[in-house]
């Protein structure tokens, strides 16, 4: 068959006006989310945070950090934010910087700004790698039963059958205590609260891919792709994948904030990660015994945690109307 | 007109059963038969026009032929291959010598690949082309379904219907197939649109040496493209033949009671007027003997209880009732 060789080619000029991308969809979601205020607002805070977070751990660790979050200066105990040390009773290596304690020092004279610059990268990373093994363990579940779900095991259930009752299943449980009755059992450690976050909040997600997969898998482009003799790998990650990702991407940002809230509450427990090291979670913890005579121990990493869940959510909101095409002006 | 030319394709006796599922552990509580023992042959550069009501299975023919539903029984032989017995793995070296083109043009395609991606896309996963080369294909594809080279870099959302089918076309035609299945490429085009679609199949007909099964259940339509028509009702082919023969002489009942619904402005042309009602039965429950007997304005005694075999009315054309014999 030649009948396409023999065609008239109109050759295409390299890099010429053919070349120039037109407006991909990343660029028309975006001028589209710009409009959102409220997610934008969302954003911004976003960003501000993860500076926040990876300027804390440069300055909170190492064996001379510039922020110590870990120094004790008994004879400074509770003293509100902005207030200025008392330099006589300081040796010169214990003078906070700036010579002020910005959010003022807990029951053992701690610089609670520093403490909170640490806990600011606990919340990050137990955030973000949480819902990262949530959303991975979630899209492979998912997709297996939505695109592999009519295989039978056995004869007697079918795969869909099987993951679709463990989601159900894995939702019946009340997800908090059973994260607390594992973490009572493990050591303490905070890659430990990941894991477990992560584990017991997959479901959403494997339920959005599996939705998504089993009408994507009656479209036509699939069969089209099929008729092509292209690979089921092929068809899902170039296919499937990129159209099922909207409403997990939006299930994801919320549920970073979820995490965050998660990891602060196990740390209010006790449960949380070990105390030498801070989390808004425990400052808060350790804030409330002193909730009278300094209120700033409970409402600064109050407010903290308020703010970060409160900029995922609307972010990921924003994002949620953005990506839902009912939502979009098209023609 | 291709009667010497060879046999491209020939489907003997295809069935499909769909499984019906029940129950907390989905068991096959039963089966909807589809594709009830379907026989045709195609030749080469012919076009055989498949016609039916809506849930007849002619879409299902199609992609049984395919291989994108697995037939449950039956025997297909393309050039010389009997794809029914090859492995999915063979079967997917074959599939770039048959394609299909679907009703619905804005599904077959995805939202989120530009159109030079989708046109793209056979050439880059089959490891066939790259570069440079790629960009003239893709673009000498594109001016071989009518469309400019600026639409390149648009999504599907950005074009029309018309644009959109075209676009279905030129990625069915990228690897040089030799057979196509239309699957009612038009019924989703507005009338004009429609026209031109026809024209551009016909012109790629021509030009590529293509087979065409065409689906429709659009008979002026079908009278348009045809070379030869086969009937289907409720998974049979009730009547098949050369097109004008079909059209001048039905000899199914069907058939003329599908002839009499195409509304005419011939007035001297008088055509028995021959009306059916009632709906076409559930395929899960098939009437016993012919199929078409329940709404059958000629029906017999023999018709409720015993199956037609096919009659040979004339060169080709053949039909499947009682009445024939």
């Amino acid at each position: 068959m030649t009948s396409i060789e023999n065609m008239k080619t109109s050759t295409v000029p390299e890099g010429g006006a053919l070349e120039a991308p037109r407006r991909t969809l990343f660029q028309e979601n975006w001028n589209q989310f710009k409009r959102n205020r409220l997610a934008m607002s969302g954003l911004v805070i976003f960003v501000i945070f993860f500076i926040i977070a990876a300027a804390g751990l440069l300055l909170t660790s190492g064996t001379d950090p510039i922020f110590d979050p870990a120094l004790v200066r008994l004879q400074e105990k509770l003293r509100p934010p902005l207030s200025a040390p008392n330099f006589e009773t300081l040796k010169p290596e214990e003078v906070p910087r700036f010579g002020i304690y910005l959010f003022g020092t807990d029951d053992l004279g701690r610089d609670v700004f520093s403490r909170m610059l640490q806990g600011a990268w606990v919340s990050l990373t137990v955030g973000f790698v949480a819902v990262g093994i949530a959303v991975v363990i979630g899209v492979m579940l998912g997709g297996i039963a939505g695109y592999y779900g009519n295989k039978r095991i056995l004869n007697l259930i079918s795969v869909d059958g099987l993951i679709v009752g463990l989601i159900d299943i894995m939702l019946c449980f009340p997800s908090f205590f059973l994260i607390l009755t594992v973490v009572a059992l493990l050591p303490a450690s905070i890659y430990n609260i990941m894991i477990v976050i992560g584990l017991t909040s997959w479901m959403g997600a494997a339920r959005f891919v599996r939705a998504e997969f089993l009408s994507l898998r009656e479209q036509d482009f699939v069969t089209a792709a099929r008729a092509l003799g292209l690979s089921d790998l092929w068809i899902i990650f170039r296919h499937m994948v990129p159209n099922a990702m909207a409403p997990v991407l939006v299930s994801a940002t919320i549920g970073i904030a979820g995490a965050i809230l998660t990891e602060a509450a196990l740390s209010f427990l006790g449960f949380g990660v070990p105390p030498p090291h801070a989390t808004w979670g425990n400052i808060l913890s350790n804030g409330k015994d002193f909730l009278f005579d300094a209120p700033w121990l409970t409402f600064i990493p109050g407010f903290a945690v308020l703010i970060v869940v409160l900029a995922f959510n609307l972010f990921g909101e924003g994002l949620r109307d953005v990506l839902n095409p009912k939502l979009r002006e098209r023609h | 007109m291709s009667h010497n030319l060879p046999t491209l394709l020939q489907v003997n006796n295809l069935v499909k059963d769909f499984p019906i599922r029940e129950g907390v552990f989905r068991r096959v509580a039963g089966s909807l038969r589809a594709v009830d023992r379907v026989t045709f042959s195609i030749d080469e550069g012919e076009t055989l026009g498949l016609v039916g009501e809506s849930g007849c299975g002619k879409t299902t023919v199609g992609r049984a032929i395919l291989r994108l539903v697995e037939p449950t029984a039956g025997l297909v032989i393309f050039s010389g291959d009997d794809l029914l017995s090859l492995s999915p793995r063979e079967m997917d070296e074959r599939r770039t010598n048959m394609q299909v083109v679907m009703q619905d043009p804005i599904s077959s395609l995805d939202p989120r690949m530009s159109i030079k991606d989708i046109v793209a896309e056979p050439f880059v996963a089959h490891g066939r082309l790259k570069g440079q080369a790629l960009r003239d294909r893709v673009a000498a594809l594109l001016e071989m379904v009518g469309m400019a080279p600026q639409h390149l870099w648009r999504y599907p959302h950005e074009l029309s219907g018309g644009q959109r089918q075209r676009i279905n076309i030129a990625r069915a035609i990228a690897l040089s197939p030799r057979f196509l299945v239309l699957d009612e490429p038009t019924s989703a085009l507005d009338v004009s649109v429609q026209a031109q679609i026809l024209n551009l199949l016909a012109d790629l007909q021509r030009d590529m040496k293509l087979t065409y099964l065409f689906i429709s259940h659009d008979l002026s339509v079908i009278k348009h493209v045809s070379h030869r028509i086969a009937i289907m009702y409720l998974g049979r082919v009730v009547e098949i033949g050369p097109v004008d023969e079909v059209y001048d002489n039905p000899a199914h009942p069907y058939t003329q009671t599908l002839l009499a619904a195409i509304p005419a402005i011939d007035l001297d042309r008088k055509r028995k007027r021959f009306l059916i009602s009632g709906e076409m039965p559930s395929a899960l429950t098939p009437p016993p003997g012919c199929h078409f007997h329940t709404r059958c304005p000629l029906v017999q005694e023999t018709c409720r209880r015993v199956e037609p075999a096919k009659a040979t009315i004339g060169k080709e054309h053949s039909a499947s009732c009682h009445l024939l014999r």
